[in-house]
């Protein structure tokens, strides 16, 4: 099952994990910005 | 039938119970417009992406992706770029003063009440295009709950808005918005793992998507240009957009602002994301519909179970109504504070600027309503009336709200020439431009040059108007 999940995110391509990863970096980049903004 | 109702009663009553408990705690303008600047991460947070939430992501996100295919979806990431510049460059300085309203910042900014009237004017232009947009919505889902007919619901689902907004304020519609999440929230944590599910599980939605339209995962459902630049107003829009920059001055102070849009960031994108996911599942069950405008509507109705069906519906109309309401205070706010208090009668005490606030909302909520019943802009996707809203605010505000807290030169001649020249080529783009490039890239150009041109061509503006925005803090 995992297996084809897997293969499935692979077939749709980056256009649709691309959008995940590109979204999480943000998210990081921003709690990298609110910590140090407060210290 | 009946279920849609009880859930539907359930929820208006709630609405109007908190628009009653609201009235109580109102005492003057703060208390109307900016909740008394009193709000914490988790109010200000969930106000602000509950009024970013409207038809436009229930309804209209899903109706583009539906009908040009996920590369639509990427848009999305302009959405936490643009609370991420929001936070670290906007709200720093333009919360140095607390002041009540978008062009109150503006006249305190450049000294000049010309600035603030010109500000307000095209608050209230751009407010009711949106509004517009959000009823015609109000119809298509009114009409499917309740079987009345499209425009029985649009003046319904008006009245119920206005009623709560124009007795309880800023501290209703806080508060409603912060149900209004909670619905939304619900709603979508229900409904996407019953349409992956519906689909036989992720892999297959996936795989029936890719299979049942190709396009579905390319760059060429839609045009790259348009693509980028239409991300290019949702960028712009959403950091210098009315509605949004006064729930900065409704929160606390950096500390709270910065957790809120935070706050606001995770729960508006992954709100996003799962709507996209839907709109795979619809690609999939309903691959001809006249309109993309309906998959939501279809989605809910036909694959839910009838509780989170009505749950579903209850959610978009929450989302719609959480930005109206909101685009209704910064109506009305322009009308009273902007326009009446500040130009017609300067003396006039709290409970008449009240008066006047709650008769303008009044009448800004009816206008759209009058229009879209005599036919204008009918047929448009709910998505690109949002869309035009969010690339008029951005050609007008982004410039002389941003570079004004970065540039000391910038002044009110400027800042005149720049909203003005902003929305006229947005405005004119838009009917004799092109298709293929966004409004919001001439607009957003045109309105920097002219603020950077027309300012170094006049005198500065005066040290007291603009040291408040540029003391270290």
């Amino acid at each position: 099952m995992s297996r084809h999940l897997w293969a499935a995110v692979r077939d749709a391509g980056f256009i649709f994990w691309g959008l995940f990863v590109a979204f999480g970096l943000i998210v990081v980049a921003y709690l990298w910005w609110m910590r140090r903004s407060e210290r | 039938m009946s279920v849609r109702l009880v859930v539907f009663g359930v929820y208006f009553a709630l609405v109007f119970f908190i628009g009653w408990i609201s009235l109580k705690s109102t005492d003057d303008p703060s208390d109307y417009w900016i909740a008394g600047g009193r709000l914490g991460w988790l109010l200000g947070g969930a106000t602000m992406a509950a009024t970013h939430t409207s038809a436009g992501t229930f309804i209209g996100t899903i109706g583009v992706i539906h009908t040009v295919g996920w590369s639509f979806g990427w848009l999305i990431l302009s959405v936490p770029i643009s609370y991420f510049l929001m936070a670290a460059v906007l709200a720093p300085r333009f919360t140095r003063v607390r002041k009540l309203t978008l062009p109150d910042f503006i006249e305190a900014r450049y000294d000049s009440a010309a600035a603030r009237s010109v500000a307000a004017v095209i608050i209230l232009i751009a407010v009711t295009v949106y509004i517009q947009a959000q009823i015609v919505a109000g119809g298509l889902v009114a009409n499917i709950v309740f079987g009345i007919t499209p425009t029985q619901g649009m003046v319904l689902f008006t009245a119920i808005l206005l009623a709560y907004t124009v007795v309880g304020g800023m501290i209703a519609v806080v508060y409603t918005d912060l149900l209004q999440l909670a619905i939304m929230t619900l709603g979508l944590l229900v409904a996407v793992p019953l349409t992956v599910r519906h689909l036989d599980g992720f892999a297959n939605l996936l795989d029936y998507a890719r299979v049942m339209r190709p396009l579905t995962f390319s760059w060429e459902g839609m045009p790259g240009p348009l693509l980028f630049t239409m991300g290019l107003a949702f960028l712009l829009g959403g950091v210098a957009t009315p509605e949004k920059v006064v729930r900065l001055y409704a929160m606390r102070d950096m500390r709270t602002i910065r957790r809120g849009v935070l706050f606001t960031l995770l729960i508006v994108t992954g709100m996003i994301l799962s709507v996209a996911v839907v709109a795979l599942g619809s690609i999939v069950l309903f691959p001809s519909l006249p309109t993309g405008d309906l998959a939501m509507p279809m989605v809910a109705r036909a694959i839910l179970p009838p509780v989170v069906g009505a749950l579903m519906l209850a959610a978009i109309t929450s989302a719609m109504m959480s930005t109206v309401d909101s685009l209704l205070i910064v109506a009305g706010s322009a009308l009273s504070e902007d326009i009446y208090h500040r130009l017609i009668d300067p003396g006039a005490s709290h409970a008449r600027r009240l008066i006047v606030a709650r008769l303008g909302i009044l009448v800004v909520g009816t206008v759209p309503l009058l229009m879209t019943l005599s036919g204008i802009a009918e047929g448009e996707l709910v998505q690109f009336i949002v869309l035009l809203f969010t690339a008029l605010m951005a050609s007008s505000f982004f410039m002389p709200v941003v570079a004004g807290l970065y540039w000391r030169r910038a002044n009110k001649q400027g800042a005149i020439a720049a909203m003005l020249g902003g929305i006229t080529t947005a405005m004119t783009w838009k009917l004799y431009g092109p298709g293929t490039v966004d409004p919001v890239l001439p607009g957003f150009l045109v309105s920097g040059l002219l603020l950077l041109v027309v300012s170094l061509m006049s005198p500065p503006p005066p040290d007291s108007a603009v040291t408040p925005y540029f003391m270290p803090s």
